[in-house]
């Protein structure tokens, strides 16, 4: 194995980590702010991008704007299910919301069979496959553009939860909603804004990780992955959700390399328990711990 | 109650046993989540240990009386349950549940990777022996099944009125208030995890014998969501809530897999429902439901449903009826859908038009099964007992197949044509092969590129189950032949994200031809990867399955070169006379579905059959299809070479090369035969 390939291999990694980077992202976002989990985060990535790509193929629309179509409408199925499904179930058990996403999941995967039947479509993409020279390194552009793409995204969330009146609001809610509604902060609109902006981190993630794994029916299967590194970095910390995408996308890729065929897919879950067990609240995540 | 196997339909009988499996699982389950507040979406994998576990006894230690195989099916599962609950107890709700969700994962993992499971296989389950006098039946198991259920459900009542079970509650209300009243917390959560984990052993030794074929594919993490939704359906924390709930999402599943691609929509819309409208569950709604109730609930939905019955054997004056199990969701559902609503169904309708076989009309059934091996044989049992039809078409994928092969022979009723091609149904007398099986395959492949194409090295991508691993003991056995090897082998996982490391390993052995044993998905994954790394000295050779149009659409410009071995002819632009009725048959019938490789050999399995029953003259029987198949020679298909069917009921042994040329596949070879 050479050095340029190990370079190229874990590149690869981090382009995948930064998709399940956003993930994790989209997830920690909801349940900062209801506490709970979003299985069907997966398939709202996978109906966006169908949108977009229904657009593209139906209209003729250029790419650009088709992203644009994607963006738009996850932000709408976000703030549609949040408002019809999610928001009387809050203030039952975490379970509640948990199992109602569940179905969603369900019902979700099912109608974009439905709609564009369970077949893969190959999804047009900004950059290239053909490699190009970066020193001694090659490089492909689309690795780099997923990874400058999701790099972008998350600098703009970071901007916007630390400078912005909205971003200080939702992280009043996630420590504390009951003393944020006290400070007069309408908790309500932070649940709605955090799905909407949970759905359109997902939308982008969905548009830049298409050309490589297609656009299909499974691609919202992704999800698990992004649960695994929210919970590798710490469940509710945001740069702990990008750590533990990144870390996750590189050891998924280097286990193969290094380790036999027999356990080498185990890696990813076996490091979640491992961590788990060693360090319940994440590699960056706050000790959440309760003594029992 | 005791009484109604004797007089009940058979197929209700199986189907009140995996109710009883399911209402164990559903108590333990309930045990820890309704009692001690901790959700588990690791349920499917405890089911798994009890079901390997008392599978591999029954296997290896033959004489061991089935109580105490159940009985060590629960205590193993308890025993890994435990090693791994003890440090993740401490965590919170939802970490534990997220650490459930990746202990399902984990075990999955183990049993494909582990020999002693046979890994993505499967392994047959033997029948229950009894004392050495012979062995469980239908209604035998049903007996086990019910009895242990019982004794479950009895033990469970109890713990539940003890200072046991007060202290789980104590817990499910507040752990604080419950430490501060003493009760000590830890242990209660551990024995709540242990036993919990000992019931869905059980449960899993009993599924083991009821199913009688297990795989990995079984166990997924959407079966650990059925179990989350018995309980909740049924109510937490509630003993009878778990019966009712388990028989509810039973026969839900059950009856839904009529619905086919409509079955998860309509599981999805009940889910939410039932959330949204009926929080604490029908044991809430019901506020007093007492356990007679629940029994009884349980015995009429069973007995409900038998309200369906059909003709008799399949063949009336007017009709035949043939269906199958198939994928409709899960991950082969793209494939299952095209081979038979728009592949089987695609033919019956031009020999219906054309006025039948020999005056008869052919009707389809299929149900759905999501890939899952006991799905498939409660589906084939129904199709058989209640639908009574006359042969099964057209089922998807190996697992699938194999479970239900034992049972189809047993009540002599053809299994023709199944989308599979692993060597494993050779030599059965009811089973007629489809897709030419995998070892011809590799047998015309290494033959052609050892034998003309004078290569000498080799490398192999293959999917990590039962059709890659398949091909993988093929291709090195053909090698062998000619005193060569295989330099590199890296296996894919289904639905993986990246291939870059397997391509970088291959690359580093440098193979002169790399075999590509993927599906479409991946296979062009891998061609674009190595479009990325710029590795051009290799030629990329795909598999019979993987050749096909969908595959170079994906890949784009990575496919050019690229060479493979191909079943079919061009389904989009062969001149072939059956290609182009096929053609014109589809823009009649389903002008919106483009034409394809897996509804071109649905068509041509209907072909297939059709041929076959009109040989078989008026006096339809099954007997006389398969001598009838038995002896078609030179039937001209206009798809494929004149074919003939021996004793030996492979009805496909061709294939031609094929090399990627401007997007298209352009033949290089005349048909290629493997006898």
């Amino acid at each position: 194995m050479t050095w340029a390939s190990l370079i190229h291999v874990v590149v690869s990694g981090l382009a995948t980590g930064s998709i399940y980077a956003l993930m994790a992202l989209a997830l920690v976002i909801i349940y900062n702010a209801t506490r709970t989990l979003n299985f069907a985060q997966g398939e709202m990535l996978m109906v966006s991008t169908f949108i977009g790509w229904t657009a593209q193929r139906a209209l003729g629309w250029p790419l650009a704007v088709c992203v644009v179509v994607a963006v738009v409408a996850a932000a709408l199925m976000g703030w549609a299910i949040e408002r019809l499904l999610i928001r009387r179930a809050v203030s039952a058990t975490h379970w509640d919301v948990l199992i109602i996403t569940l179905g969603l999941s369900l019902i979700l995967r099912s109608l974009a069979g439905l709609l564009w039947t369970h077949d893969e479509f190959p999804f047009p993409s900004f950059f290239g496959t053909r490699p190009v020279a970066l020193g001694p390194v090659r490089v492909a552009p689309v690795s780099l553009g997923i990874i400058g793409g999701s790099l972008a995204l998350m600098t703009a969330l970071a901007a916007l939860f630390r400078w912005t009146r909205l971003g200080r609001a939702m992280r009043a809610v996630a420590q504390n909603q009951r003393a944020a509604r006290l400070m007069g902060i309408s908790v309500e609109r932070v649940y709605a804004t955090s799905w909407v902006l949970a759905a359109v981190v997902g939308a982008v993630a969905g548009v830049l990780v298409a050309p490589v794994v297609f656009l299909s029916s499974k691609m919202g299967l992704i999800v698990i992955n992004g649960f695994t590194a929210a919970v590798v970095g710490g469940f509710g910390s945001m740069p702990g959700a990008v750590a533990g995408g990144m870390l996750l996308g590189v050891i998924e890729n280097l286990a193969p390399l290094y380790l036999p065929s027999g356990i080498r897919y185990s890696v990813p879950f076996l490091v979640l328990i491992a961590i788990l067990v060693v360090r319940p609240g994440g590699l960056l995540g706050r000790v959440e711990r309760r003594k029992v | 109650m005791a009484s109604w196997p004797w007089v009940a339909p058979r197929y209700f009988v199986f189907l009140a046993s995996l109710i009883f499996v399911n209402v164990v699982v559903a108590l333990g389950l309930n045990l820890l989540s309704g009692y001690t507040n901790q959700l588990s979406f690791g349920h499917a994998g405890f089911l798994a240990i009890g079901a390997y576990t008392a599978a591999l006894t029954a296997i290896h230690a033959p004489r061991v009386p089935v109580v105490l195989t159940l009985l060590l099916a629960g205590v193993v599962t308890a025993v890994v349950g435990l090693a791994f609950g003890v440090p993740c107890l401490r965590l919170g709700g939802l970490y534990l549940t997220m650490a459930t969700l990746a202990f399902g994962f984990v075990i999955t993992e183990a049993i494909l990777s582990l020999d002693i499971t046979h890994g993505a296989d499967g392994l047959r389950v033997p029948a229950v022996a009894v004392g050495g006098v012979g062995t469980l039946g239908d209604t035998g198991r049903y007996y086990l099944t019910a009895a242990t259920a019982a004794v479950m459900v009895a033990a469970a009542v109890n713990v539940v009125r003890t200072r046991t079970g007060r202290a789980f509650l104590a817990l499910r209300e507040s752990e604080i208030a419950a430490e501060a009243s003493g009760v000590p917390v830890a242990a209660y959560k551990t024995l709540a995890f242990g036993v919990s984990a000992f019931y869905t052993g059980v449960a899993g030794g009993l599924f083991a014998f009821v199913v009688g074929f297990l795989s990995p594919d079984a166990f997924d993490v959407f079966l650990s969501v059925d179990f989350v939704v018995m309980i909740i359906v049924g109510g937490l924390g509630s003993v009878p809530g778990s019966i009712v709930g388990a028989a509810i999402v039973t026969v839900l599943h059950d009856s839904l897999a009529a619905f086919q691609n409509y079955r998860p929509l309509i599981f999805g819309v009940i889910l939410i429902a039932c959330m949204r409208f009926m929080p604490g569950g029908i044991a809430a709604a019901t506020r007093r439901i007492s356990m007679r109730l629940a029994v009884s609930l349980v015995v009429a939905l069973v007995m409900l449903s038998g309200a369906t019955a059909a003709a008799q054997q399949g063949v009336t004056d007017t009709e035949i009826v043939i269906g199958g199990s198939n994928s409709f969701s899960g991950p082969l559902a793209y494939t299952g859908e095209q081979a038979t609503r728009y592949g089987v169904d695609l033919y019956v309708k031009v020999v219906n038009d054309a006025g039948g076989i020999n005056g008869r009309k052919i009707r389809t059934v299929y149900y759905d099964d999501g890939y899952k091996p006991q799905e498939a044989v409660a589906n084939t049992r129904k199709l058989l007992e209640q639908d009574k039809i006359f042969a099964v078409i057209a089922p998807q994928g190996t697992p699938p197949v194999m479970a239900t092969l034992d049972y189809l022979e047993e009540n002599r009723v053809p299994l023709l044509f199944p989308f599979q091609g692993s060597p494993v149904i050779r030599g059965k007398k009811y089973v007629f092969s489809g897709m030419t099986l995998y070892d011809r395959q590799s047998k015309m492949m290494i033959d052609y590129l050892v034998g003309q194409r004078k290569f000498k090295t080799f490398g192999v991508l293959y999917q990590d189950d039962d059709y890659g691993k398949a091909f993988l003991a093929a291709y090195e056995k053909d090698l062998a032949r000619y005193g060569l090897k295989l330099g590199a082998a890296e296996p894919v996982k289904r639905g993986v994200t990246d291939v870059s490391a397997q391509i970088a390993k291959l690359r580093a052995a440098s193979p002169q031809v790399t075999f590509l044993v993927l599906t479409p998905g991946p296979g062009a994954q891998a061609l674009k990867e190595r479009q990325k790394i710029g590795w051009t000295e290799t030629v990329m050779v795909s598999s019979g399955p993987l050749t096909d149009e969908k595959y170079l659409g994906l890949a784009g410009d990575a496919a050019e070169g690229v060479e493979g071995l191909s079943l079919w002819p061009d389904p989009l632009t062969s001149d072939l006379p059956g290609v182009k009725a096929y053609r014109a048959a589809m823009q009649k019938y389903f002008d919106k579905n483009e034409p394809n490789r897996y509804s071109l050999s649905g068509y041509f399995a209907g072909m297939l059959f059709a041929e076959g029953a009109r040989r078989a003259g008026r006096t339809l029987t099954r007997e006389a299809l398969i001598g009838a198949l038995e002896n078609i020679r030179n039937f001209d298909s206009g798809i494929l070479p004149p074919l003939s069917i021996g004793a030996d009921h492979e009805t496909q042994k061709q294939g031609f090369w094929v090399r990627v040329e401007q997007g298209r596949f352009k033949a290089l070879t005349d048909w290629l035969k493997a006898d």
